[in-house]
């Protein structure tokens, strides 16, 4: 959960003064950060993104009576408003999914080559203690 | 080495995703860019269409400026000179419609493949062709030779600059990230161009080559009386029987009936003959208020972004409120302290096709019996994909080719190997013009101004309220003799040849008239008394007789009874022609042998009796109705199609049918090229027996506004930002001028009393973006015929009192 929340938040910030894809900044940092299974990474990552853009959208359409989001729908033929927040963080979850992935595979290449050397490096560690107390 | 392998698949993935992502591919924008909520389109759904309470500061700027919001989102901009005041209203205007004015300028300019690419090369071609830079730039050069007018539009400019330089990635108008483009700075050009829009959107119709064809097989004599230069039933704009103290050129007539190499057998657009506007003033005489009075309702295409801005301007020396179009700085329609004003298109012939013939190696033409040099110009067309394509536009003293032989046009109007000669493409300067209607006190600043103003060619209303009413035409229209330009005309000859134009003083005017009113509704500017030649193809009566029988018949009125007759459905040709028509079927039915008659005709015949002769939206009958009339023209002229055969022949008249096909109108024409009168009750049985049919196809139950109510689409015509057809009242042959997309734009009633009293309305909103409730908020209101009332404030104070929010612009240093 932390990692999706975190995720969420980075993007965001880096949304506000950068392009959209920075989102893939974001979600490829935890990847790299974090000690995960890639199939986790990139769940996280797709949650991340999918979950703040979703959530935006959707705060958005309501402060705007669906207007917008219903015009959308027929822009690309979807049969209801609401099928285009989904689209939306779907859109965002997929970049968000693989740039994380790409971060996770990554990582383990580098630490694959750490492993030689130390048993665990001391930054994971620290971020791993951080995951368990949340 | 796995690792790697997975490494390298996901990170091409994603980079692939998010290019795909970023590009727009076919009309699919970037769909990240394009939905990501915090830049993306979301973002234009939390734009504000009335900004908070705010100070700016602008650079450029040489005192502080107030714009004082209302809650429908209508500037009321307070500015302590003139710069300032056409800076913030740029400023302004670029708030709420900043795409739609560039598209708009770009779309004239011919500039369209840079937004979508080489699909609207050939339309770009063409808006080239028949010189729309050519005559923008004729126009700036003009226009800038008058220090305000410089002044005026550099400050505009600067205005829409100063929006745009503030605009970030998210606040970008919708269109924009839709197409995936940016805006680019706002020049005086873009402004120039936009005048010569509305020259192509009101004086660039002819008809003369469909008329050319026509007589090349009905031969001129019939043809002029099919297509008269004067109807059957007239009622001008100018109270008939005016006396003019002039005359006309005297010029001379070539000889003789020019057959022009090019005929043609194929579909010909044309302006829309539905397409049109209404304006009246009535004198203190015939109000309640003892205050006179006027109305404007003009009728467009209608479309979203809308076509009017509303707003007040305020300054020392002009206090306006009114419409604009967005890219002009200047009030177009509205009204000051003093006076209110409104225009409807006059139909004169603004626009003339010459038959030009070229050299062997067509780079001169023949003319005056000798051989004349072309003179050439090169258009640089740039496309979105990256591909540059010029073109040489070749000009002869007439104006431009528009296309040359081996060419294709890209519009059937102007065939190959021809000269356009367009009011258009002559010096004018609308922006003074409008300086000094904006700022007139009576009709004499009034007429001042209009003289100026080349085109569109006008039919203005006017009232004050020192109690005048008068109606006040112009604009260039060329010296011609009878009948010059009604079909192609011989290039070669000198006689056809632009002379001068009839001077301001000579175009048709009258003020505080006998009558009491004074009207128009693009019907003939005066009757036949009139010294010059105007041209020949106007509206019919039906707008204008329902209006001036109201206007006749009326008195105590109020601005209500005026609001009431801009919403008149009734169906004039119903009114008029009906019950002959329903007589004249009954006893063909009655006399025939056998009854044959399919189900649904006594029924329809049931419908049409009880019809109570106005276009009502849910009503089954005007549907019926106007299908009968279809058929009932079809059929007529069947016989006087030569060998076009086509369903878009052009009928004469409607007047001139229905006479004729009740043999009062010239029957021995019918009579010498049918062989026979017309049948009149076959004809008419028949008739509705294909209209019934044509019903039952559509679904019995298809009412009326089903195929003629409003749909208002965008610029772009992209359904998700039109607005769907509407269930309104209405048909072109009644003031409530609603016909599919066109309908009344703007619809004001001003009142002369101390204070003014205005209503308005017009069909959309404030705001140009689409994600706002505020873009097409207007409509229903419109459609019901609800106006607003319009506020023309005398301080910033007291607009901010009653306003939303007051935005403050300052100077910086």
């Amino acid at each position: 959960m932390m990692k999706i929340l975190l995720t969420a938040v980075i993007a965001l910030l880096f949304q506000l003064v950068l392009p959209w894809w920075s989102v893939a900044v974001a979600a490829f940092l935890i990847g790299i950060g974090f000690n995960q299974t890639g199939f986790k990474s990139f769940l996280n990552g797709f949650l991340g993104i999918f979950g703040l853009w979703t959530l935006l959208a959707l705060g958005i359409s309501v402060f705007n009576s669906m207007i917008l989001a219903e015009r959308l729908a027929v822009l690309f033929t979807l049969p209801h408003g609401l099928l285009t927040i989904l689209v939306t963080g779907l859109i965002g979850g997929l970049v968000g999914g693989f740039s994380a992935l790409t971060g996770n595979r990554l990582r383990e290449i580098m630490f694959k080559k750490n492993d030689i050397v130390v048993e665990e490096p001391a930054s994971f560690k620290e971020i791993s203690e951080v995951e368990r107390i949340s | 080495m796995k690792s790697v392998i997975q490494l390298t698949i996901s990170l091409l993935v994603t980079l692939i995703l998010i290019t795909a992502l970023n590009t727009r591919i076919g009309s699919i924008p970037p769909l990240g860019k394009f939905l990501n909520p915090i830049d993306g389109a979301w973002r234009n759904a939390i734009i504000s269409d009335i900004p908070d309470d705010k100070d700016i500061q602008l650079t450029g700027l040489q005192d502080e400026v107030r714009i004082i919001y209302n809650d429908r989102a209508v500037p009321h901009i307070f500015a302590k000179n003139d710069h300032d005041l056409y800076m913030a209203m740029g400023y302004a205007m670029a708030q709420h419609r900043l795409w739609q004015m560039e598209f708009s300028t770009m779309a004239a300019a011919g500039r369209v493949s840079e937004i979508v690419g080489s699909v609207a090369l050939d339309y770009d071609r063409h808006q080239r062709r028949i010189g729309m830079g050519w005559g923008a730039e004729v126009i700036q050069e003009y226009m800038l030779q008058d220090e305000w007018t410089k002044m005026a539009l550099e400050a505009y400019s600067k205005g829409v600059n100063a929006w745009i330089d503030q605009l970030k990635p998210g606040t970008l108008p919708l269109e924009y990230k839709l197409l995936n483009y940016k805006p680019e700075p706002w020049t005086i050009d873009k402004t120039a161009i936009f005048y010569m829009n509305m020259n192509q959107t009101l004086t660039s119709g002819t008809n003369s080559y469909e008329l050319s064809t026509i007589q090349s097989y009905l031969g001129r004599e019939i043809t002029e009386i099919l297509f008269p230069d004067f109807p059957p039933t007239l009622e001008p704009v100018i109270t008939a029987g005016t006396e003019w103290p002039f005359e006309g050129p005297n010029r001379e007539i070539p000889e003789g009936v020019f057959s022009p190499e090019f005929l043609s057998k194929e579909v010909i657009s044309e302006r829309d003959p539905g397409v049109g506007s209404n304006n009246w003033a009535v004198s203190g005489e015939k109000t309640a208020s003892g205050a006179a009075m006027m109305a404007t309702d003009p009728h467009l295409t209608l479309s979203l972004p809308a076509i009017w801005y509303e707003m007040q301007l305020h300054a020392p020396g002009i206090n306006t409120y009114g419409v604009t179009l967005p890219g002009v700085p200047g009030m177009i329609m509205g009204f000051n302290e003093h006076i209110a004003w409104g225009n409807t298109n006059t139909a004169w012939s603004g626009l003339d096709i010459f038959e030009i013939e070229l050299s062997d190696d067509k780079t001169s033409y023949w003319h005056n019996d000798e051989w004349k040099p072309l003179t050439h110009r090169i258009e640089t067309i740039h496309s979105r994909d990256g591909t540059t394509v010029t073109d040489t536009n070749w000009f002869t003293h007439h104006g431009p080719i528009a296309y040359m032989s081996g060419e294709e046009p890209f519009s059937n109007n102007i065939p190959v190997g021809h000269a356009v000669q367009w009011i258009a493409h002559y010096p004018t300067n609308p922006m003074d013009a409008f300086r000094i209607i904006n700022r007139s006190e009576n009709f004499d600043d009034f007429r001042e101004g209009l003289s100026r103003l080349g085109g569109p060619t006008q039919s203005y209303v006017f009232a004050s309220t020192n109690g005048d009413i008068a109606m006040q035409t112009n604009g260039l229209n060329p010296l011609r003799y009878k009948g010059m330009g009604k079909y192609i005309m011989d290039g070669r000859n000198p006689l056809n040849d632009w002379d001068g134009f009839i001077p301001f003083e000579q175009l048709p005017m009258e003020v505080n008239p006998q009558r009491n009113y004074v009207s128009s509704a693009n019907q003939h500017s005066t009757d036949e008394e009139y010294p010059h030649f105007m041209g020949w193809r106007f509206a019919s009566e039906s707008r204008a007789t329902i209006i001036n029988r109201t206007l006749e018949n009326s008195s105590n009125i109020t601005i209500q009874d005026m609001i009431n007759l801009q919403l008149n459905s009734d169906n004039y040709r119903a009114d008029k022609w009906l019950d002959r028509m329903l007589d004249s079927t009954n006893a063909h039915i009655r006399n025939m042998e056998e009854n044959t008659l399919p189900g649904g005709i006594s029924s329809a015949m049931n419908i049409l009796n009880q019809w109570n002769r106005k276009n009502e939206a849910h009503s089954t009958a005007p549907l019926l109705f106007s299908l009968w009339i279809d058929n009932v023209e079809k059929v007529l002229w069947y016989p006087f199609l030569g060998d076009i055969k086509s369903d878009i022949y052009r009928h004469p008249d409607l007047t001139v049918s229905l006479e004729t096909l009740f043999h009062n109108y010239h029957p021995e024409v019918y009579d010498s090229v049918a062989g026979s009168l017309p049948q009149t009750g076959r004809l008419l049985t028949n008739a509705l027996i294909t209209a019934v049919n044509q019903h039952e196809m559509m679904g019995s139950d298809t009412k009326w506004a089903d195929t003629n109510g409003s749909t208002i689409n965008h610029l772009l015509d992209i359904p998700a930002l039109n607005q769907p057809r509407l269930q309104n009242d209405g048909s072109n042959e009644s003031p409530n001028a609603v016909r599919k997309n066109h309908g009344p734009s703007w619809r004001m009633v001003v009142e002369m009393t101390d204070p003014i009293q205005a209503r308005g309305v017009y069909p959309g909103g404030q705001t140009g973006n689409p994600a706002s409730s505020g873009y097409n908020a207007f409509i229903p209101d419109w459609q019901h015929g609800h106006h607003y009332e319009l506020s023309l404030f005398s301080s910033w104070e007291q607009a901010a009192y009653y306003g939303k929010s007051v935005v403050h612009l300052k100077p910086s240093n």
